[in-house]
């Protein structure tokens, strides 16, 4: 048995500070995720705590803690999903800060700023591959659509990016 | 740029993102520190320190007071009503019985599109994967997320404390005292089904599943001789079933069909297909030294159980139709399906005969198909269901199919009805009840009415229910609640009384509803140790039980347990006597209700236990008697009588007792192979 699966064992028997470390590994993954899903630091925020207090309430459910990883990411999608159905056809505006702040290299913000040009659709595809570890089939399945169309989507999207950028 | 490197781009791109201190590991422990954990419901213990089970009695009131439940609350959703045009008058009249849950499938067309719809959409949705926390909608489990409760009910199937039970009807209770001969024991009278050994007073037939051999000995009185067989001519079939009639003797087996197509687009590309069937040989037996097939007829679909009434033989098969994935030039799978309409009797079933649940659950087949004995080489009727099937209970009248479901983290048994008659086998509704069946006893028709005990799983523990249906299968009445925390092992009706066993997996403590007197009322209720998984009549007032000793303190088993309950008085039911056979467990009867002999008339109850086969009688001042405990069998071991004499045969013996004469052994005849 590794660390990982013996937090998660502690973790289900409701020890906050095995929680708390399964939870640090995976903690920025989840932010990038949200925030690249949503286009929206406010909102990310608020995604990754409801998912961490939703996964505080149900880790005593995980029956196989190898899943630990696959199963938190699965919460964030979920939640991600159903806020992008609220957004609805709104456009939401870009926020200023996370385009221009000191810290950003030209390049880096240009690739966000891309990025955020695609569908929510690609996005939540892109995301989950990038920092959820997800591959197409796994995407798929939770999409409900076929592997295939997953990759194609991904490559017309990176496409998209690309013209984008050159622009 | 290629796809890896715009990953690598997009992941740099995120590198210095400052993330919330909200949302840092700290502040996290903090935040889940004041809130609570869903505690996830503990597996069943094997059993908790309360061995005990009840036998509870019911009496149902057949009256006009009898509570109308609104219709909305039962059968399966209701959708549209199908507008069949042109379509014979008989299945007008089904579509109309099925509202909206399923109708008549109008071409093959239909078909094949509903069935390759099921299967893209299933192919979406894999299960293997992430075995955990399935649709997690807004954190929260849900949808096809499988609760700790069904979890439950596989380690009850690890507990081995499933089987079946028997039943017979007290205006039936006939017990054909006419014949001096045994019968297999079945679960309806009037409903003949197949076993391994049959009798017809003058012979005994042995089969032997493997081999597809049948021995016929002639027996009774002194004699024991083999006087021919019957071998299968085909080696690639299962004997399933045997059944005998008069001078005939039929055979029900299963086969698989392998066969190889080429692609007629892509060459060098082969599909190779198994199809599993079901045939039915039927022999004459007349001359018995040499048996002769008269005809054989083919059902596809792997053989699931059977039924004879009458002059008619209905068969119950699970088709499953093959699905194949073609690929195209640009690798994209296209979904086609083969052999989607099963044959029955050679011939491919009309569409009108194939019902399609408007929403499939399952891609196999149903099929139940009808043979008049007098037409060995035909199929009579067929009629299949786009369906799987898990419990069948045949009545004298109807045929009833049971399918679990599971809606909304609650368990739901679906009912099909199936009216036959001389063969024509006609649909006649569907219904559904909360919870699940333990087994084909747990239902039971009676002047029309189907009734019902489920036991229902859920997060608050177990719940048990009755439920009486009336021919339409709305519900009619019911009674809810029953026995908490514990789970039906054993059911029984007879006429207007029903019996049931529940045992305690949890909670100590027991409850029963019986204030409204216009519902099924709870009439008594009697605790003992351990519990009965199979009930059968024993003469006018007792009611024979077959299962386990528990240990009342430590839930141990201890023991294969028979029982005598006094039913004289339904609200003071006694058990009156109990026999024990200590740290004995395997006990095939408790699976096979037909591996049992039991026999009131003749007072002999014999089974096999552990590796002996017993012959118990039962009188009230002596309680249960050994007269026979003989080792030496195979495990599908039979017993029957003739007369005075009880035979107890396998696949490769056969042994003879005189039963007058304390059980001494007259014979003994070991087949020739």
């Amino acid at each position: 048995m590794n660390e990982n699966t013996q937090w998660v064992r502690e973790a289900k028997d409701g020890d906050p500070e095995a929680f708390s470390k399964l939870y640090e590994m995976v903690y920025k993954d989840l932010y990038k995720f949200a925030l690249y899903t949503l286009k929206n630091t406010y909102d990310a925020e608020d995604i990754v705590s409801e998912t961490i207090i939703a996964a505080w309430k149900e880790i005593p459910k995980l029956r196989r803690a190898e899943a630990f990883h696959a199963w938190i990411f699965r919460i964030l999608t979920n939640k991600c999903k159903k806020r992008l159905k609220e957004y609805g056809e709104k456009t939401v505006q870009i926020q200023e800060e996370l385009l221009c702040e000191e810290w950003d290299v030209c390049q880096e913000l240009d690739v966000r700023k891309a990025f955020f040009q695609l569908s929510d659709e690609e996005r939540l595809i892109l995301s989950m591959n990038l920092f959820g570890g997800y591959n197409s089939k796994e995407i798929g399945r939770e999409l409900k659509m076929k592997d295939t169309t997953v990759r194609t989507k991904q490559r017309r999207a990176l496409k998209k990016m690309e013209v984008c950028l050159r622009e | 740029m290629d796809e890896k490197k715009w990953k690598e781009v997009i992941q740099r791109s995120t590198r210095d993102l400052k993330i919330p201190d909200s949302l840092s590991p700290k502040e996290v422990k903090d935040l889940i520190k004041g809130k609570s954990q869903k505690k996830a419901m503990n597996f069943f213990p094997l059993v908790l320190g309360a061995g005990v089970c009840a036998l509870l009695v019911f009496y149902f009131i057949w009256n006009e007071e009898r509570e109308r439940i609104p219709r909305e609350e039962i059968v399966l959703a209701e959708g549209e009503e199908e507008k069949e045009r042109g379509i014979e008058e008989e299945i007008k009249d089904i579509s109309i019985l099925l509202k909206g849950g399923l109708h008549t499938a109008k071409s093959y067309e239909e078909l094949e599109t509903a069935l390759l719809d099921w299967r893209l959409e299933n192919l979406r949705k894999e299960v293997s994967y992430l075995e955990d926390g399935a649709a997690l909608e807004d954190g929260v489990a849900t949808g096809g997320y499988l609760p700790r409760a069904s979890m439950g009910i596989e380690e009850q199937k690890q507990a081995k404390i499933e089987t079946e039970t028997a039943y017979t009807r007290v205006e039936n209770y006939r017990e054909d005292v006419k014949d001096d001969y045994s019968h297999t024991n079945v679960q309806e009278q009037g409903v003949e089904e197949g076993d391994i050994l049959k009798t017809d007073g003058s012979y005994l037939y042995v089969l032997n599943r493997e081999e597809g051999k049948v021995t016929i000995v002639k027996a009774g009185g002194d004699i024991l001789k083999e006087e021919g067989n019957i071998l299968l001519s085909t080696l690639d079939e299962e004997v399933e079933e045997m059944y005998l009639d008069k001078e005939r003797l039929y055979l029900i087996t299963r086969g698989t069909k392998h066969s190889v197509e080429e692609d007629r687009k892509v060459r060098d590309t082969y599909y190779l297909s198994q199809n599993g069937y079901t045939t039915l040989y039927t022999y004459d037996i007349a001359n018995k030294n040499s048996p002769k097939l008269m005809g054989k007829v083919e059902v596809d679909g792997a053989f699931r159980t059977s039924r004879k009434t009458g002059d008619y033989f209905y068969i119950f098969t699970e088709y499953t139709p093959q699905f194949v994935t073609r690929y195209t030039a640009d690798f994209e799978g296209k979904e086609e399906l083969r052999g989607f309409i099963p044959l029955a009797g050679g011939e491919k079933m009309p569409a009108s005969h194939i019902f399609l649940p408007d929403t499939i659950q399952n891609s196999s087949y149903l099929v139940i198909a009808s043979v008049n004995v007098h037409a060995p080489e035909s199929i009579a009727d067929s009629k299949a269901m786009v369906s799987s099937a898990s419990l069948f209970y045949v009545s004298e009248e109807n045929i009833y199919i049971t399918l679990p479901d599971f809606q909304q983290g609650e368990e739901e048994t679906q009912i099909l009805k199936f009216h036959y008659e001389n063969g024509n086998i006609e649909a006649k509704g569907a219904g559904k009840v909360k919870g699940r069946l333990k087994d084909s006893f747990s239902m039971n028709e009676y002047k029309g009415y189907l009734r019902l005990v489920t036991t229902n799983y859920t997060n608050e523990g177990e719940k048990n229910s009755l439920f009486v249906l009336d021919e339409q299968l709305n519900i009619c009445g019911r009674v809810e609640n029953l026995a908490e925390g514990e789970t039906i092992q054993s059911a029984r009706f007879l006429g207007d009384m029903g019996y049931f066993v529940t045992f305690r997996q949890t909670d100590p403590l027991f409850a029963v509803d019986l204030k409204d007197p216009n519902r099924p009322s709870i009439l008594g209720e009697l605790k003992v140790t351990g519990f009965s998984s199979y009930l059968h009549f024993y003469g006018g007032s007792l009611l024979f039980g077959l299962g386990y000793e528990v240990d009342a303190y430590s839930g141990e088993q201890l023991g294969v347990k028979l029982s005598m309950f006094d039913i004289t008085d339904p609200a003071k039911m006694i058990e009156e006597n109990r026999h024990v056979l200590q740290k004995e467990y395997a006990c095939p009867a408790l699976e096979n209700y037909r591996a049992l002999t039991i026999h009131p008339q003749k007072n002999i109850i014999g089974f096999l236990c552990g590796d002996e086969y017993y012959v118990f009688s039962y009188e009230k001042e002596k309680g249960f008697q050994i007269h026979l405990k003989e080792k030496g069998f195979s495990e599908d071991v039979r017993g029957a009588y003739i007369g005075d004499i009880f035979y107890v045969a396998d696949k490769n013996k056969i042994n003879a007792y005189h039963m007058k004469n304390g059980f001494t052994k007259t014979g003994e005849l070991n087949f020739t192979s």
